[in-house]
């Protein structure tokens, strides 16, 4: 049976989708260790089943395999899609990795009031900072940051940041707080579009399995 | 320095070429054999006329003024040209077909496009013709390949039922576009006791055979009319009875570009793209946009992708270098058409030179005085 190929997130997201296949019946060894190799089998305990070969990707990559077709499936954070926005199927939330994209300043600044100049934004996410914007005809004026986004305002730099949020001590801790809630984040099971129609009954099956063992 | 092709292009060489030539060919045969007949149109067209036809954001086309000072653009699909032709140069009162063989640009790329469009038949003879064409355009290219059905009409009936704004209704659209099973469900969470909030949850599952019209009907639970479940299973069941197999599938949920097509939609996939090589569809709204109302029905394939499938021809090795004496110029042709593709005439004038090529090329010495 040729496996179906899967990319998964690297890091974050690696261990909860690793116990999630677990959980459905798959044989997860060769990805609890992986040590060089790039390419796992992942079999099912079912012989039966399609089997599923996976690959560990930064999360544009898992984006890039799936839309590519490269990789029939991929897991990957609302986040990544989100900002990337590329042509897959998003079938399943599968509930982990749950955190939210928010709108932080200091308390005194108010975004909301007209202002004569674009609001500065820090973030390391332009394509959602600018969307979110946009949706509302205020004009922005995005500043690309790569390590600590929350440095923007402290500096001056920006006047807000647009940031993932997991608990908000970091925000706390630096004297900002969230202005708006932009969206909710976690894991979602992404399927290539034409792999969908190629593949259906054994894509369907895998689908299943795994909300089944969500 | 770097002399790249400007980005979104590329250079095709040699067994790329023969590739898109073969591709071409086998579109073209059956595109002739059923009664469509070619059309070239220009590269450009006003943008003005661009506006009144299939909608493309602004941000996707290449303008550029053109001597006058008004606005042209690539054209960025075939489907506004053809309607600009047939309103304004074709009596479109009774059926005409159009294929072409031309590049589009679109969204910063240059595609190959191979497609065709029906004009002034409506109805189920006219959809299955051109559906099958479809199918057995994938079938004579790529071999392995899918093409999955649906309806413009399903999707925009339960919509319309729900009475809510434009805005949730794309939102919608996007959400079983994506098949994006979860945010459906959230987003369509105040409409729960809205008679098509079941159907409409369920849209992004409805693919496969005969039993998801079943289903959909069931789901529908009288809430929008049936006739575009009906006609799609009569369509479907033309296809299954013409031949097509488990190739040809129903995918309710099949709801790109609902702006613009106005009854069935159709896409095709082969093994080894991750994209749709094959869209189309029946749009009756177009050219009556363009001044002169013409049902109208068709699809563009994308040629370079359905090439990508076959096998990498292997390059015809040169086995005869043929060195010209000056008064054999005419015996040589001759000699090279009688071998095609396995000679090249020497450019020298010395038989040394012209046997130094040939060892290079590992070809023999043909001397013709």
């Amino acid at each position: 049976m040729e496996p179906l190929k899967i990319a998964l997130t690297k890091g974050r997201l690696e261990q909860k989708s690793v116990e999630l296949f677990e959980k459905a019946g798959y044989d997860v060894s060769a990805l609890r260790d992986p040590g060089r190799k790039l390419l796992l089998d992942v079999p099912h305990t079912d012989p039966s089943v399609v089997p599923l070969s996976a690959v560990l990707a930064k999360a544009p990559d898992v984006i890039t395999y799936v839309e590519r077709g490269v990789c029939e499936l991929g897991i990957v954070g609302k986040d990544t899609i989100m900002e990337l926005g590329k042509s897959f199927y998003e079938v399943l939330d599968l509930g982990f990795g749950k955190c939210r994209f928010a709108l932080a300043a200091r308390p005194e600044t108010d975004l909301d009031a007209p202002s004569y100049r674009p609001r500065v934004i820090g973030t390391k996410y332009p394509g959602v900072t600018r969307a979110y914007f946009n949706k509302r005809d205020i004009e922005v004026d995005i500043v690309k940051i790569e390590g600590s986004v929350e440095l923007a305002p402290l500096l001056g730099l920006a006047d807000g940041i647009v940031d993932i949020v997991e608990t908000g001590s970091t925000l706390r801790e630096n004297g900002l707080v969230i202005k708006t809630e932009i969206a909710p984040v976690s894991a979602r099971l992404i399927v290539n579009l034409a792999g969908m129609k190629m593949r259906k009954s054994e894509i369907l099956d895998f689908i299943n399995r795994t909300q089944a063992a969500l | 320095m770097l002399y790249t092709t400007p980005s979104g292009t590329r250079d095709l060489l040699f067994s790329d070429c023969v590739r898109r030539r073969e591709t071409e060919t086998r579109l073209s045969r059956i595109f002739d054999a059923r009664g469509y007949r070619e059309i070239v149109t220009p590269v450009t067209e006003y943008y003005d006329v661009l506006l009144r036809g299939f909608p493309v954001p602004q941000s996707e086309l290449f303008i550029f003024p053109e001597r006058s000072g008004k606005l042209v653009a690539l054209r960025p699909d075939m489907t506004t040209p053809i309607a600009r032709v047939a309103a304004t140069k074709v009596d479109c009162t009774i059926p005409r077909r159009f294929c072409y063989l031309q590049d589009v640009f679109r969204a910063g790329t240059q595609v190959r496009q191979a497609g065709v469009e029906l004009l002034g038949a409506t109805g189920i003879r006219a959809d299955t013709e051109v559906i099958a064409l479809a199918a057995e355009s994938l079938a004579a290219t790529a071999g392995s390949y899918r093409l999955e059905i649906g309806h413009a009409g399903f999707f925009r009936s339960l919509v319309e039922s729900l009475h809510a704004g434009d805005a949730f209704a794309e939102e919608l659209r996007s959400l079983v576009n994506r098949k994006n099973f979860a945010s459906l469900q959230d987003v369509l969470a105040d409409y729960r006791e809205s008679p098509a909030y079941a159907a409409l949850c369920r849209l992004p599952q409805l693919f496969g055979g005969e039993e998801v019209l079943n289903e959909a009907l069931t789901l529908a639970n009288d809430c929008v009319g049936t006739d575009e479940i009906d006609y799609l299973r009569r369509i479907f069941r033309e296809l299954q009875a013409a031949g097509f197999g488990p190739n040809v599938m129903l995918d309710l949920g099949l709801v790109h570009h609902m702006d613009y097509y106005t009854g069935v939609v159709f896409r095709g996939y082969v093994s080894g793209a991750g994209a749709p090589v094959l869209q189309g569809g029946r749009y009756d709204g177009l050219a009556g946009l363009l001044g002169r109302s013409t049902p109208a029905t068709g699809f563009a394939a994308d040629v370079d992708a359905l090439a990508e499938t076959f096998p990498a021809p292997r390059e015809t090795p040169v086995e005869y270098v043929v060195h010209v004496g000056s008064t054999a110029l005419r015996r040589a042709m001759d000699y090279c058409d009688s071998r095609p593709g396995a000679c090249v005439c020497s450019p020298y004038e010395t038989t040394d030179e012209s046997r130094a090529l040939a060892d290079k090329l590992g070809a023999r010495l043909i001397v013709i005085e």
